[in-house]
């Protein structure tokens, strides 16, 4: 970098931090405490606090932003010198296996190769919430992969043992059973009453070893509320009211990223794949929390994730399961 | 199951550039995707692997990053680097989420040797594909790093491939944090000098 691109990135910042009066106890040390953050920061070696600084202040500084990118692009090359290791080929057949479920899971229909429809609301429930919860506890996988974040190190893939078949016969067999459990279970879904679907999900919970359930169910069978010590896993509770925010949110199995005890929800859009903040959430030692979502209903929404405050959603996002919310009640 | 080949009338995949392809990918053609893993699966397991040194947890890595690729490929932005970029940087922090995890658990009396787990796990070859661009510009970073005075180097490899903290790295080596600081800054200055105009990925 040139000395008058540096001048010129001084006086840029300067000029911000007295605009916005920006930070100004953290950064009147003077703009190479700053710099300094960069490489750390590129490298992921920031404490938490300095991290949320530099994060806080590349929102507002365009030259600091690319500074930071330009280091980045830098450190992804230093994964290059990575001594050269071929994976297994069963990784590439459990994550296609998966990838068909979640597209099955959340449409309703098998794989597309083309672009994804729009999400298929042809989950002609009496109430529009139900969806959201049976589909998010695939009754054929454990409870406790269930309930594992997806984006945990969990995923479902085949065990050792079942890796001794051919791939390709393998990646058949696993998206075709995939499918057709997901179809059993997506006409058993909408065979089943309200209320039979919120017992379901009761038991299912009860059932997982999971403890201290909450909540109710209320008189019109509109509300599920499985709060409480839910180890291991996501609670819900659902307001099917559709009204625009206030439903519940409680989540463990956050991992602990690392920068503090303050988490963001962000909710994807399927169609941008754009982070909406959703609520903010304290995640107590155990990596639980919970959130009131403040959340406009009827988008379609591809998943939840988590990310601590002050991240970027983009890198850092902890999935929490595949999910669709659902469209407001007519 | 295979890299999708170009049917009558449909665009060729195999062809397409990186953020085309995870555009697509984006709107749900899983095929778009199955292209990306074929490009850079090993790029990701190789650089997964150097950091967590666990085989089986390498491969979980690599699916969980290729997964929110899937989930996430709408988030990427060319204008803010190629994608391979994107994806070992996702790889990066979710490779260092583990080992610091790891290491705030106890650690086993017999854990393996992590140089001998990486030297055990099999590289079965470049392909032509990864010869042309791979080859050339690992050598281009190696002689790149192989400029830097060694504790800059050292300083920056603990934090990348380690996952450790300028702090911790201070603690380690009984330096003052400043100075770690400093040879992290110049470290990177100066591999940003020599590598301009680099960056990772096919297309």
């Amino acid at each position: 970098m040139s000395d008058d691109n540096a001048m010129a990135r001084l006086g840029q910042r300067h000029g911000h931090v007295r605009r916005k009066q920006y930070r100004l106890a953290t950064l009147a040390s003077g703009e190479g405490h700053v710099d300094d953050l960069v490489a750390g920061y590129a490298l992921g070696a920031l404490d938490p606090d300095e991290t949320a600084r530099l994060e806080d202040h590349v929102l507002t500084c365009d030259a600091c932003a690319r500074d930071v990118e330009e280091s980045r692009r830098t450190t992804a090359l230093l994964a290059l010198t990575a001594p050269s290791a071929t994976p297994p080929p069963d990784v590439k057949v459990a994550l296609f296996a998966r990838i068909a479920q979640s597209q099955a899971q959340t449409t309703g229909t098998a794989p597309v190769a083309g672009p994804r429809p729009a999400l298929a609301r042809t989950w002609s429930s009496p109430a529009p919430f139900l969806p959201a919860l049976t589909t998010t506890i695939p009754a054929s996988r454990p409870m406790a992969a269930a309930f594992a974040p997806a984006g945990g190190l969990l995923p479902a893939r085949p065990s050792r043992r079942g890796r001794t078949i051919s791939a390709g016969v393998t990646g058949t067999l696993v998206v075709a059973v995939g499918l057709l459990s997901m179809w059993s279970m997506i006409l058993r879904d909408n065979a089943e009453s309200q209320a039979d679907q919120i017992n379901d999900l009761r038991s299912q919970l009860t059932e997982g070893g999971f403890s201290s359930l909450g909540g109710t169910t209320g008189g019109d069978g509109s509300s599920v509320s499985p709060t409480g010590d839910v180890a291991d896993g996501l609670g819900w509770v659902i307001n099917p009211s559709g009204t625009d925010q206030g439903s519940l949110l409680v989540v463990s199995g956050i991992e602990d990223q690392g920068d503090g005890v303050d988490y963001d929800v962000y909710a994807v859009l399927r169609d941008s794949g754009q982070f909406v903040p959703a609520g903010g959430l304290r995640v107590d030692a155990s990596g639980t929390g919970t959130t009131t979502m403040d959340l406009a209903w009827g988008r379609d929404y591809a998943q939840l994730c988590v990310a601590a405050r002050g991240s970027d959603p983009a890198d850092r996002c902890q999935v929490l399961r595949s999910t669709s919310v659902p469209a407001p009640a007519p | 199951m295979s890299v999708a080949m170009a049917a009558e009338g449909e665009p060729n995949l195999v062809e397409m550039a990186d953020a085309d392809l995870i555009g697509r990918a984006a709107g749900g053609d899983a095929r778009a995707l199955e292209v990306l893993y074929e490009r850079y699966s090993r790029v990701v397991y190789s650089f997964a692997l150097r950091i967590v040194a666990d085989p089986q947890l390498a491969e979980e890595l690599l699916q969980e990053v290729f997964f929110r690729a899937w989930q996430q490929g709408g988030a990427y932005s060319a204008s803010r680097g190629t994608f391979v970029t994107w994806l070992l940087s996702i790889t990066h922090n979710m490779a260092i989420d583990e080992v610091r995890k790891r290491r705030r658990r106890p650690q086993r009396a017999d854990s393996e040797d992590p140089e001998a787990v990486l030297a055990a796990v099999p590289d079965l070859g470049l392909s032509v594909e990864d010869e042309v661009w791979l080859g050339a510009l690992r050598d281009t970073i190696a002689g790149a790093l192989g400029t830097l005075p060694p504790n800059q180097r050292v300083a920056i490899e603990m934090a990348y491939f380690r996952g450790l903290t300028q702090r911790e790295i201070a603690e380690q080596l009984g330096e003052p944090l400043g100075t770690i600081k400093t040879r992290m800054r110049l470290g990177i200055q100066k591999l940003r000098d020599q590598l301009e105009g680099h960056e990772v990925g096919l297309a």
